[in-house]
């Protein structure tokens, strides 16, 4: 069995993040980055089954500044290869690009499950996931919290999560691409000492991807929440605040 | 592990404290302080007092608020002192006694590179758990510095600090002994004076005192463990001690570690104390007295 983890690089919160001078990306030197928080569950998953399965975990991650970081992390907790995929892009890709990427990366490889985080901090739209299926011609199932190998007969068992606390079984076959949710265990500690040794021995290989054509999506505007003017607080009895939620409502031609 | 004690440990090796705060925030308390609280490297020179806050009283706010008031008594006293500010990370006491070595040394060896860049007569520390490590520890991994504790600091100046100790504390005095303070650096003498050196103060001491000071259960990373310790201890140490301060029917109780105030405020909640008996550090009671509020 091998299995593929893509792991996200986002901006740190903790630190804060600024706007740059175009008003059209996040200032670099603001930031720094952290491993995806649902990237690390998806980590955290191929590792679980590959206590139980002797399965191979082998990570990509998209180059950034402290990638390495990232990288060597996963190889102290037990990932047996770890990848920084460079693309030649100046700044961070959309979600259509990255699975362009990766899906150049990973096209022939034969990995049996390629697992991500359902989606990122920095990009909701948790598209990754579908397109990248979508390119490789392989089934996806999102917000996944469980996941049990079935390998001998090809397929694998996922609990899906839904709205409502409900979830559902699902069975899929292999290979296959899934956004997790949520690892069935909290990603593990990695002691210090592990990793510092990992940083010394470790090696992060490198791959080389052609640069993807110009990106689908251009921002035009990046901005933080805005203030809005100050709200108008209504005082009063129900019955008045009523009369005058109703009066708001007419002056404003709400009501027929 | 249990997921307080890793999250702790991570945000540890990721941003030097356990609480996960922005390293660049490490000096925000100092704002409101009321005085100026210089950073070493903003000052380009050298200090007779290098003041090492601390992960708790940077960032905890029970804590900055003892952090502001240390910062008055310095002031008032006209101590030639600065701070690391955004330099400055965790010393590491709980890391190493957590058994976490690799984040105990990677902190040391950074720490050590940071204290060695800067010029300082001491090192003036307000937490114990960091004062017993920069003592004991640091001098056999290379780093050798003259430190004092708070305790040890203020009681060398009771001279200059005692006639600017007026104002009478509202009820008697009973003084909690740190393990840290007490049985592993042996100050015993030293808050005592500093709290008889207040205007009215009546200490009377609980029945484990001094030597035989009952462990608030906070220190080696049990901060982090206390629901794990609920689950399967019979009660919490801080609930005991709280119950022996209590006792004494003093109404304060005094003490000189950032884990204690807002630990021992929750004992006093959990034992049905609240109201009879408020927790003080050292510090706040000297401010107080000072009219430094």
């Amino acid at each position: 069995m091998n299995l593929a983890v893509l792991a996200k690089q986002v901006p740190d919160l903790v630190e804060g993040v600024e706007i740059d001078a175009s008003g059209k990306a996040v200032d670099p030197t603001s930031i720094r980055y952290i491993l995806s928080e649902l990237d690390d569950h998806a980590l955290e998953e191929a590792l679980l089954l590959k206590e139980r399965t002797q399965a191979r975990v082998e990570v990509f991650s998209l180059e950034t500044s402290e990638v390495k970081d990232t990288l060597f992390t996963a190889l102290a907790k037990g990932a047996d290869r770890v990848v920084a995929v460079q693309t030649g892009l100046e700044s961070s890709p959309d979600n259509h690009t990255a699975a362009k990427v990766f899906a150049s990366a990973l096209a022939g490889l034969p990995f049996d499950l390629i697992l991500t985080g359902v989606r990122a901090i920095d990009d909701l739209d948790g598209s990754l996931g579908g397109l990248l299926a979508g390119y490789l011609n392989l089934p996806y199932v999102g917000l996944i919290r469980k996941v049990e190998l079935a390998a001998d007969q090809g397929k694998a068992i996922v609990e899906k999560e839904y709205p409502g606390g409900y979830a559902a079984e699902l069975e899929v076959q292999l290979p296959a691409v899934l956004g997790i949710q949520a690892a069935e265990q909290p990603p593990r500690y990695v002691p210090v000492s592990r990793l510092r040794q990992v940083m010394k021995t470790g090696v992060v290989e490198e791959l080389l991807t052609s640069p993807p054509t110009a990106q689908p999506l251009e921002v035009e505007r990046l901005f933080k929440p805005e203030e809005g003017k100050g709200a108008t607080m209504l005082s009063g009895s129900p019955e008045e605040v009523a009369r005058q939620i109703a009066n708001l409502l007419a002056e404003r031609r709400l009501l027929r | 592990m249990e997921q307080e004690l890793q999250k702790a440990l991570q945000n540890t090796y990721l941003y030097g404290n356990p609480m996960g705060q922005s390293p660049r925030k490490r000096a925000e308390w100092a704002k409101t302080a009321g005085v100026s609280v210089p950073v070493i490297s903003q000052i380009k020179r050298p200090v007779d007092v290098l003041w090492i806050v601390e992960c708790y009283p940077s960032y905890e706010p029970r804590n900055q608020e003892i952090s502001r008031k240390l910062a008055r008594i310095l002031s008032a006293l006209g101590v030639d002192f600065a701070i690391l500010g955004h330099e400055e990370r965790c010393i590491g006491d709980c890391e190493w006694l957590a058994g976490e070595r690799g984040l105990f040394e990677m902190l040391i060896e950074r720490n050590i590179e940071i204290l060695g860049k800067y010029r300082f007569k001491e090192i003036l520390i307000t937490d114990p758990h960091a004062y017993r490590t920069l003592l004991n520890i640091y001098p056999k991994l290379g780093g050798t510095f003259r430190v004092k504790h708070y305790v040890q600091f203020f009681a060398e100046r009771l001279g200059q600090l005692k006639p600017l100790l007026k104002k009478k504390p509202s009820a008697a005095v009973t003084y909690h002994d740190s393990c840290c303070l007490g049985r592993k650096t042996g100050h015993y003498d030293e808050p005592r004076a500093l709290l008889e050196a207040i205007p009215g103060v009546k200490l009377v001491e609980m029945i484990q005192n001094r030597e035989s000071s009952l462990c608030c259960g906070g220190g080696a990373s049990t901060i982090y463990l206390d629901r794990y310790i609920q689950e399967r201890a019979k009660d919490r140490l801080a609930d005991r001690r709280v119950q022996q301060a209590a006792a004494t029917e003093a109404g304060i109780l005094a003490v000189a570690c950032p884990y204690e105030p807002s630990r021992f405020e929750d004992a006093v909640k959990i034992t049905g104390n609240e109201g009879k008996m408020i927790v003080r550090d050292i510090i706040e009671m000297l401010a107080e007295s000072m009219g430094l509020e």
